[in-house]
């Protein structure tokens, strides 16, 4: 498989996620550390940071995101899909079975004692 | 055949919550998913003799509803191409909003892959199929499976990835992101 890379991770979503998930949750404190050290600029300049690590023209800082590996960004966001995805299942799965489907079995038992 | 009968109607009980799911995140609509979950009723309880005692029943339920919607796409196929095409332009054009992408950006996301990409996505990443089962389902091969489930997930990391810078901006959206990671870490 010519896939990008993580794709190692890919084939085993189950297994992989709770470490995935930790990492995102990493990324997360590692955020906010650096949110509340710099509390005091402006909106603004929160944004321009966010393009420098985007664009990556300044050196990176040790603390700054940029320097997490491209990888351990591709899990977060694979972390994140897995749970949308089974969200989606489960939201559905969840709900009571509808009558339309309780009254086809039934009408399809009696016509089986029928016969 | 009475009990018999019985035991099946209960077995297809318990099964149908599942099947609905299945049924709706292939197609992305309850109404045209409940259709096809009536189908796959009728057919199962008509063709009960084909199916092998001991094995998986919800395997070979969920056989039946991928065969039913993936004839009935094929009937369809120019419609559904026709949709998809323009749901495509419509997450390039709006890629998550919150800094994310959101529940209906995912269920959009997930209807723009072609639909046997979906179907393995779903059947190994939500259903919990290991790739075996998952190939016996889709009736192809079990590198097959795994292919498909990677581009899928290549494809949805791809637009994922569009909204991502958004979550390294300001307060609301990082907290949302907080709350979601700590909830979720929560649960596992």
């Amino acid at each position: 498989m010519a896939e990008k890379d993580g794709s190692t991770h890919l084939s085993a979503p189950a297994a992989a996620e709770p470490e995935a998930s930790q990492e995102a949750s990493q990324q997360e404190q590692r955020k906010q550390s650096q949110q509340s050290m710099g509390q005091n600029k402006p909106y603004l300049a929160h944004s321009k940071d966010d393009r420098e690590r985007e664009g990556g023209m300044d050196p990176p800082r040790p603390s700054d995101l940029c320097g997490a590996p491209r990888g351990m960004l591709d899990r977060s966001l694979q972390a994140q899909l897995g749970r949308q995805l089974r969200a989606i299942f489960s939201d559905v799965a969840q709900e009571p079975v509808p009558e339309r489907f309780i009254k086809l079995l039934e009408a399809l038992e009696a016509r089986e004692k029928r016969r | 055949m009475n009990s018999d009968s019985s035991s099946l109607k209960q077995a297809l009980l318990g099964l149908i919550p599942n099947l609905r799911a299945f049924a709706v995140s292939l197609c992305g609509d309850i109404e045209r998913a409940d259709d096809l979950v009536q189908e796959t009723l009728l057919k199962a309880w008509d063709h009960l003799e084909s199916f092998q005692e001991g094995t998986n029943l919800r395997a070979w339920l969920f056989t039946i509803l991928r065969n039913t919607y993936f004839s009935e796409c094929r009937r369809r196929r120019r419609e559904v191409e026709d949709r998809d095409g323009s749901k495509a332009s419509d997450l390039a054009v709006h890629p998550g909003q919150q800094g994310h992408l959101d529940m209906q950006d995912f269920r959009r996301a997930l209807n723009v892959l072609p639909p046997d990409q979906r179907e393995a996505l779903i059947l190994v990443g939500a259903a919990g199929f290991s790739y075996e089962e998952a190939a016996a389902i889709s009736s192809c091969a079990v590198g097959t499976i795994k292919s498909r489930v990677n581009r899928a997930r290549a494809k949805l990391t791809e637009m994922l990835g569009v909204a991502t810078p958004r979550e390294f901006g300001p307060d609301s959206a990082t907290e949302a992101i907080v709350a979601r990671t700590v909830g979720s870490s929560r649960q596992s």
